[in-house]
C-alpha cells in the first residue's frame, strides 16, 4: 500500500471533485442552509434575508396538531412496513431461490416493480382500492368481509397506504436477499442436510445468522425510506394527504408547509426533526447490529 | 458397515462421471478413494452421501439398499474439503448442531461435543469460532461435527489438500488414529497417491469413471492391474520403455529381463526407480544425464530408450552429471503390461 501524501491527494480530490461538486451543491449546502433557515420567524428564500432568530418554528412544530399527526402516521407506518415487508421478502427471496425452472423468469419479474415509477404505481393501486371495482374488495367480499371505503373513509386511509408502502419496497428488498442467499455456500446446506436439519432450523439457524449483515442493511436503509414516505402518499391520494389529512406524513407536511403553506422556516424546522428522528434511530440501530449480526 | 456398490452409473449431462462401478468398501477399515482430478471419486462420494442421487445401480450398506434413502436417513459424518464449517457458531456450537438436530438434550449434546473434542484433541478451542482457528483445527472441528452423531460410515471428501504440507502430513496420522480409534468405516477421497498409501487400509483407485483396482496399498503398488495404476502410484513415478519378448526375454538398454513362457510380442516394460542397482561390475554402464538429491537418496536421470529414465540410489555414493554409473536390476520392480496398458503376469 501507498502513504497517504500530498500529491496523491490532491489527485484523488481532483477526480472526485465531479460528485463532490454536485453533493455539495444539491445535498451539504442545502442541509445547511436548511437548519439556517429553520431558527427564522420569518424568512425570504429568494433574498436571504429572515427576522426574528429562535426556536418559535420548532415549537410551532411541535405542537402544531397536524405535524403530531403526521409524526403518529410515519411512526405506524414505518413500525407496520418496515418488518412486514423485510418478512415477506425474506420468505420471497428463500421460495425464489429454489430449484425450479424458469428461475431467471421469476427474478425478472419480482424485479419489474423496482423499476416502475412509484406514482403509476399508485394509480394501479387507486383502482385496486377502489371501493366499488376494486380487486381487493372482490377478494375480500369472498370472504364475507363488506365493501371497505379504502381511500374514502379516515379509518382505512393509513391502513391502505401501508399496504402500498409494503408492496412498494418488496422488489428490491427481494433482490437484494435473493443475491445475499445465492452468495451463501452450498457445503453448509449440504452439511446441515446430512446432519438431518429441519427446513425451519436451516432458516433460522444457517440462512438468517449468514444472511444477518444483509437483513441489517435492509433494515436499515428500509427505516430510513419508511421515514421519509411521501411518493407512496402522493401516488394514493393526488394532491391530499387523505381524506382528513389521515394519511399525512412527515415529509408530506414538509412539502405542505413549503409549497402549500409557503413557510418555508416552518418546513425547514421539521424537516430538521425528521432528521434527528431518522439519524437516532439509525445510530441505535447500528449500535445493535454490532453486536447482534453475526461474523 | 460394509458398504458396497454395485453396477453404479451417474451421468450428468455432458458426462459419465461414474460408469458401472462394483466396489465393496471394507468394514471398520479406512478406504482411500484415489484418482485424478474428474476420475469420479467425489462423485462416489456424494453418492455414498445421497447427495447426488445414481443413474442406475444399486448402493448397500450391509445389506440394507440405501440407493433411494434421502442423505439424512443414511446415517453417515461427511467431512467437506473446505470443512463447511457454520461460520457464527463456535466449534462447541457446530459439534452439538447435528445432535441438537436428532433433539439430544443439550445437556447430553455438551458432554458429547466435549468428548469429541478431546478425541480430536481441540477440547481447548471450544469456544472459538472457525475464523480464529488454523486450517488444521478446522478440519479436527469438523471431523468431530461429523463424528459426534455416532455414524454408520464415515466419508471424507480432500480432507487433506486445503492444508500446508506439514500440517497434512500431521492430519493424515490424525485422521488414521481417529479412525483407529473409533472404528467406524471410513471412505476419504484423494488425489495424492502418497497420502492413500500412508494411511489407507484399502485403496480404490478409478480413472475416467471407471473403477480400476481394489487393494491394499503394498498390493497395489507391487501388482498393479494396468498401466495406469503403476504409473499413479510411486514417486518418483515408474519408467515405461517400450521393448519386444523375443524367446522368453526382453532386451532394454543391455539389461536381460526374463519372460520365460510368453510369446514373442510388443511389451510396455515398467521399472520402478528402485529396482536399480549400483553394480560395478555390471556389463551395462549408462551416462548419467542428469540428477536430483534429495538428501537420503539421488535420483538419476539416464537414457533406457529415448526418453530419460528415472534411477533411484542412495546419496552415499558420489555421483556427477556426466558420470558413467554401473547399474544391474532386482526383479521385484519389473512390470509388464501389453500396448493395451494390461498387465502381462509372467
Amino acid at each position: 500500500m501507498f502513504e497517504p501524501k500530498w500529491k496523491t491527494t490532491l489527485k484523488a480530490l481532483l477526480y472526485l471533485s465531479p460528485a463532490l461538486i454536485i453533493i455539495a451543491t444539491f445535498v451539504i449546502y442545502p442541509m445547511f442552509r436548511s437548519v439556517w433557515i429553520s431558527f427564522f420567524r420569518d424568512y425570504n428564500i429568494f433574498k436571504h434575508t429572515g427576522s426574528g432568530f429562535g426556536l418559535d418554528n420548532y415549537q410551532e412544530v411541535i405542537t402544531d396538531g397536524r405535524f403530531i399527526l403526521a409524526l403518529k402516521n410515519t411512526t405506524i407506518y414505518t413500525i407496520v412496513v418496515v418488518p412486514v415487508s423485510m418478512a415477506i421478502a425474506l420468505l420471497s427471496a428463500v421460495l425464489l431461490n429454489s430449484k425450479m425452472k424458469g428461475m431467471k423468469f421469476f427474478e425478472t419479474l419480482y424485479f419489474l416493480p423496482y423499476i416502475t415509477n412509484l406514482i403509476a404505481i399508485g394509480l394501479a393501486f387507486q383502482f385496486i382500492f377502489n371501493s366499488t371495482y376494486g380487486i381487493l374488495n372482490k377478494v375480500l367480499a369472498l370472504f364475507g368481509i363488506d365493501t371497505i371505503m379504502w381511500l374514502n373513509d379516515p379509518k382505512y386511509s393509513l391502513p391502505a397506504l401501508i399496504i402500498f408502502g409494503i408492496w412498494s419496497g418488496l422488489a428490491f428488498k427481494i433482490v437484494v436477499f435473493l443475491a445475499g442467499i445465492q452468495g451463501i455456500n452450498k457445503q453448509y446446506y449440504q452439511a446441515a442436510r446430512i446432519d438431518g436439519t429441519s427446513r425451519w432450523r436451516t432458516f433460522t439457524k444457517i440462512t438468517m445468522p449468514l444472511l444477518s449483515p444483509m437483513i441489517f442493511y435492509i433494515g436499515i436503509i428500509s427505516f430510513i425510506g419508511a421515514f421519509k414516505t411521501y411518493v407512496q402518499v402522493v401516488g394514493l391520494y393526488g394532491n391530499n394527504p387523505g381524506p382528513a389529512d389521515t394519511a399525512m406524513t412527515i415529509v408530506y407536511y414538509v412539502y405542505d408547509k413549503f409549497y402549500g403553506a409557503n413557510e418555508p422556516p416552518i418546513a425547514a424546522a421539521a424537516s430538521v426533526i425528521l432528521f434527528l428522528i431518522i439519524l437516532i434511530f439509525t445510530f441505535i440501530q447500528l449500535r445493535v447490529s454490532k453486536r447482534r449480526v453475526q461474523y | 458397515m460394509k458398504v458396497r456398490l454395485e453396477n453404479l452409473t451417474k451421468a450428468f449431462e455432458e458426462v459419465i462421471a461414474v460408469n458401472d462401478a462394483t466396489i465393496e468398501f471394507a468394514e471398520g477399515k479406512l478406504t482411500g478413494l484415489l484418482g485424478p482430478s474428474g476420475c469420479g471419486k467425489s462423485t462416489t462420494l456424494y453418492l455414498i452421501a445421497g447427495l447426488f442421487r445414481a443413474t442406475s445401480g444399486k448402493i448397500f450398506f450391509d445389506n440394507e439398499d440405501v440407493t433411494k434413502m434421502q442423505p439424512e436417513k443414511r446415517g453417515i459424518g461427511l467431512v467437506f474439503q473446505n470443512y463447511a464449517l457454520y461460520p457464527h457458531m463456535t466449534a462447541e456450537q457446530n459439534i452439538m448442531f447435528p445432535l441438537i438436530n436428532q433433539k439430544v438434550p443439550k445437556k447430553e449434546a455438551k458432554i458429547k461435543a466435549k468428548k469429541m473434542a478431546e478425541l480430536v484433541h481441540i477440547d481447548e478451542l471450544l469456544k472459538r469460532k472457525p475464523g480464529q482457528m488454523s486450517g488444521g483445527q478446522q478440519q479436527r472441528v469438523a471431523i468431530a461435527r461429523a463424528l459426534v452423531k455416532e455414524p454408520r460410515i464415515l466419508l471424507l471428501d480432500e480432507p487433506l489438500s486445503n492444508l500446508d504440507a506439514r500440517l497434512r502430513l500431521e492430519m493424515r496420522e490424525e485422521i488414521k488414529r481417529i479412525q483407529r480409534e473409533t472404528g467406524v468405516t471410513t471412505i476419504f477421497v484423494t488425489h495424492d497417491q502418497e497420502e492413500a498409501m500412508s494411511i489407507s487400509d484399502q485403496i480404490v483407485i478409478m480413472k475416467d469413471g471407471f473403477l480400476q483396482q481394489v487393494a491394499t496399498p503394498r498390493e497395489m503398488y507391487d501388482n498393479p492391474v494396468n498401466e495406469f495404476v503403476a504409473k499413479f502410484l510411486g514417486n518418483p513415478p515408474i519408467n515405461m520403455v517400450h521393448s519386444k519378448i523375443i524367446n522368453g526375454m526382453i532386451k532394454v538398454a543391455g539389461f536381460d529381463i526374463e519372460a520365460k513362457g510368453i510369446e514373442d510380442r510388443d511389451v510396455l516394460v515398467g521399472i520402478r526407480p528402485e529396482a536399480f542397482k549400483l553394480d560395478a561390475n555390471s556389463p551395462v554402464q549408462l551416462d548419467v544425464q542428469a540428477f536430483e538429491y534429495f538428501g537420503r537418496e539421488t535420483l538419476l536421470f539416464v537414457n533406457l530408450d529415448d526418453d530419460l529414465s528415472r534411477v533411484l540410489i542412495e546419496s552415499d555414493f558420489p555421483c556427477e552429471k556426466g558420470d558413467t554409473v554401473g547399474l544391474s536390476l532386482r526383479m521385484g520392480g519389473i512390470l509388464l503390461f501389453d500396448s493395451e496398458g494390461q498387465r502381462i503376469y509372467v
